[in-house]
């Protein structure tokens, strides 16, 4: 799918459909530019059989001839008749037009199963003018959503909207059609609610790399972007380099990664369908012969590290050429959960990866405030045992990390409570170790972990029924499978929300923990029905823990990559210390629930 | 002045509706069709397109039904529909059968009514899609990929920089991909 691909659906559009896609865009006085107009204006007369200039040709009185009186009773007749005509046509008119409208906000409502008892005819057009066009500032609006998202049998906490949101309209509506919020929208998903104190949230993405028309395996650019309360505040893009990782810092924020590797090993041409591959093959070999020689400079990999600050101007970006060695890419996402962190030092900055020796291992790379590369280690965790580097998180004295066992990957199942140790990496790459850490159940997620005054904080979830990993789903398809009957329609299988999200909820409990000197683990929070997410550190200090609380489902049978979707609100809690009980603050977020 | 009182005037005095009609709109549709047919066809070739569009809604005056649609969207649809049959036209003539229509040109090789049925199911998706944008994200689409507008043009109307539209419009694509190959998984 490319920009070609929508431009060609759009171009089949029919009238009643260009009328959807216009509503609102003022196309007058668009510029024809070369068009040469005079010449067009006399094809279309001439084509349409209009004699142009007919009515200057039409006989003027001529002078001196005696003008005969007006006839003033047959002139008014004639005129009111007309009037009379002209307002029956308008009346008419008034009415398709009203009738038109108001069965296209009908047939939104019944679409989107909007509840329209009690409501008059113009207020269901109001209400879908005010929907539709995103403006959500109808009062009736925001009746009409609750009513729905009070049939979807959500608790009023989920409900409940924030500040941090354009009307609790638009809100609900998101809530009630699975739309991850604006600036949330790309692939953030729930247990990844990344957001900095003050609502700030950084993006990346990916624009292909096309070649006559078609994609290739390659990215033109990677765009980094920063949002503050869900407007953009600057944009910067990274031609032909990926950005992997990337961390607010105090005067901006720090983006390391690669340049993109562009060879022919690794070039291919995207055709349509299967039936083109000998097209494929030949523009793969025309895109290396003309192509392929303006890439000389991304035939190797390199790295940079890059500063961006609060304008978003690119204070420095540098290159360096120290390799984290990792495993195959077929094993990559098995084992790793952690990439990498940044992070400041007293001398610059600091880049924090796993790597070598199976990732029983990490590489600390050091750089200056310019981001010129300082220095590199990359010592062995062996005295550990079989542990891997698989959380990090910035502190005060360098890094806290957790070391999982060898055996613990995202899809694995855990026969037992597993133990991490807990470490301090130091600024010069350095390892103690703080304690150990035993999960207090088989099927415990761990999302993140921070240190916050003197404390080691661990986010993740409990999965209730069992171990966590990709048979999450298991027992709710199953459940929903020996009664198939119930769900079957001529548009699928359609489980609604309102059944499914009280099992999906009931599956899932956020959990906070605060380590004890030992290791010890002491729930400080636990928030039923959600994913613990992300930990940061706020601009007083505080810990800042995000909960990703499960607010609507739906069954997706047909997708590979999940069976069960939906949307997740974010909350928000702030620890100054583990003694103190925070009331959830409500973001006015959604992130995606997929599993 | 409203399409009612347009197509009325246009009935009853053919001159003067028709020059209103492409006063208003020539901007329009001569947009659609050179962003079809430039580069592919002459100048001459695009004014004579651009000429067709409005002497084939001038020849359907009496077929204009307010409940199908605006008098805007009803040219908009006639020129993307003639750019398109005219682009198709210029490639075979030059021995080009774009690789999309190449399999149309055999016997039984056009598509199917699922085909069409699921086409049309798709372009109707990708416009409620493109709805459900918020503005100004649904006029840019609308005017980069429906009305062929240029970033710059669309900047100046919308009084954004360049770089703003042409993020916005990337950003924007994106979520109608997503929208699409959605469709495509399921």
């Amino acid at each position: 799918m490319n920009n070609n691909d929508i431009e060609k659906l759009l171009e089949l559009a029919s009238s009643e459909e260009a009328d959807r896609l216009l509503e609102g865009i003022d196309a007058a006085g668009m510029d024809a530019g070369e068009t040469d107009t005079g010449k067009v204006r006399k094809a279309v007369f001439e084509k349409c059989g209009i004699e142009e200039g007919r009515r200057e040709a039409f006989p003027q009185p001529a002078r001196g001839r005696k003008i005969r009186r007006f006839k003033w009773k047959r002139v008014l007749a004639a005129a009111a008749a007309v009037l009379l005509f002209a307002g029956a046509c308008l009346g008419a008119w008034a009415l398709i037009r009203e009738n038109r409208e108001y069965k296209t906000a009908l047939a939104f409502f019944e679409e989107h199963d909007l509840p329209a008892e009690g409501l008059t005819r113009q207020q269901i057009k109001d209400v879908y003018k005010d929907i539709s066009t995103n403006n959500f500032a109808d009062p009736m609006s925001e009746k009409v959503l609750t009513a729905y998202a009070n049939n979807l049998r959500l608790s009023e906490d989920m409900i409940y909207v924030g500040t941090n949101v354009k009307t609790n309209s638009d809100y609900l509506w998101r809530l009630s059609n699975n739309i991850a919020s604006e600036p949330y929208s790309v692939g953030l998903i729930a247990g990844e609610s990344l957001l900095y104190d003050g609502n700030v949230h950084f993006e990346r993405e990916w624009t292909g790399l096309e070649y006559e028309g078609h994609a290739t395996g390659f990215n033109e650019k990677c765009t980094f972007e920063k949002y503050v309360g869900g407007e953009l505040i600057w944009s910067v893009d990274f031609p032909l380099e990926s950005v992997e990782v990337y961390a607010p810092v105090s005067d901006g924020v720090l983006a390391a990664g690669v340049t993109d590797i562009i060879n022919a090993e690794n070039a291919y041409v995207q055709v349509e369908s299967h039936d083109k591959l000998d097209e494929a093959e030949r523009l793969r070999e025309k895109f290396i012969a003309e192509e392929l020689p303006k890439y000389a400079d991304h035939a190797v990999q390199r790295r940079f590290i890059a500063k961006i600050n609060d304008k978003g101007e690119v204070v420095f970006k540098k290159y360096f050429n120290v390799t984290a060695p990792k495993y195959n890419s077929a094993d990559y996402y098995d084992y790793i959960e952690f990439e990498s962190i940044l992070f400041e030092t007293p001398e610059g900055y600091a880049l924090l990866e796993p790597g070598g020796h199976n990732y029983r291992a990490f590489v600390l790379t050091s750089f200056s405030r310019g981001g010129d590369f300082i220095g590199s280690v990359n010592p062995s965790l062996g005295e550990y045992g079989n542990l891997r580097l698989q959380w990090a998180a910035p502190s005060e004295n360098g890094a806290v990390a957790l070391l999982s066992p060898d055996y613990v990957t995202y899809n694995s199942i855990a026969p037992d409570p597993v133990t991490f140790s807990v470490v301090r990496i130091g600024f010069d790459g350095s390892v103690t170790e703080l304690c150990t850490f035993t999960a207090p159940y088989t099927g415990f997620k761990l999302n993140s972990i921070a240190e916050q005054g003197g404390k080691v904080w661990i986010s993740g979830y409990r999965f209730t029924e069992g171990n966590v990993g990709v048979y999450e789903m298991q027992s709710i398809v199953a459940e929903i499978w020996a009664n198939i009957d119930r769900w079957s329609s001529d548009d699928g299988i359609l489980v609604p929300s309102d059944y499914l999200t009280p099992r999906v909820r009931a599956l899932y409990e956020a959990k906070l923990f605060v380590l004890e000197s030992d290791g010890a683990p002491v729930e400080v929070l636990s928030v039923p029905g959600a994913i613990g997410s992300f930990l940061s550190i706020g601009a007083n200090g505080e810990l800042i823990w995000n909960a990703d609380s499960i607010t609507s489902t739906y069954y997706s049978p047909a997708t590979s990559s999940f069976q069960v979707g939906g949307t997740c609100s974010v909350e928000r809690y702030r620890f100054a210390s583990p003694a103190d009980t925070p009331k959830a603050e409500q973001t006015g977020a959604l992130v995606q629930f997929r599993r | 002045m409203d399409d009612a009182k347009r197509v009325m005037l246009i009935k009853t005095d053919p001159e003067a509706g028709m020059a209103g009609l492409m006063d208003d709109h020539m901007g329009l549709v001569c947009s659609i069709v050179r962003g079809r047919l430039g580069g592919v066809c002459t100048k001459e070739d695009i004014e004579d397109c651009v000429s067709e569009v409005f002497a084939e809604f001038y020849r359907g005056i009496n077929n204009f039904s307010p409940e199908k649609g605006t008098v805007k969207a009803l040219l908009c649809s006639i020129a993307k529909h003639r750019a398109a049959s005219i682009c198709q036209k210029a490639s075979r003539a030059a021995g080009n059968i774009p690789l999309d229509e190449a399999g149309n040109e055999l016997p039984g090789g056009g598509p199917s009514a699922e085909e069409l049925a699921a086409a049309k199911e798709k372009r109707r998706k990708l416009i409620t899609a493109v709805e459900a944008l918020g503005e100004p994200d649904r006029s840019i689409i609308v005017r980069k990929y429906y009305l062929c507008e240029s970033s710059k043009s669309i900047a100046d109307r919308l009084s954004m920089t360049v770089s703003a539209v042409d993020t916005r419009a990337h950003r924007a694509l994106g979520k109608l991909k997503k929208v699409l190959e959605g469709i495509n998984d399921e």
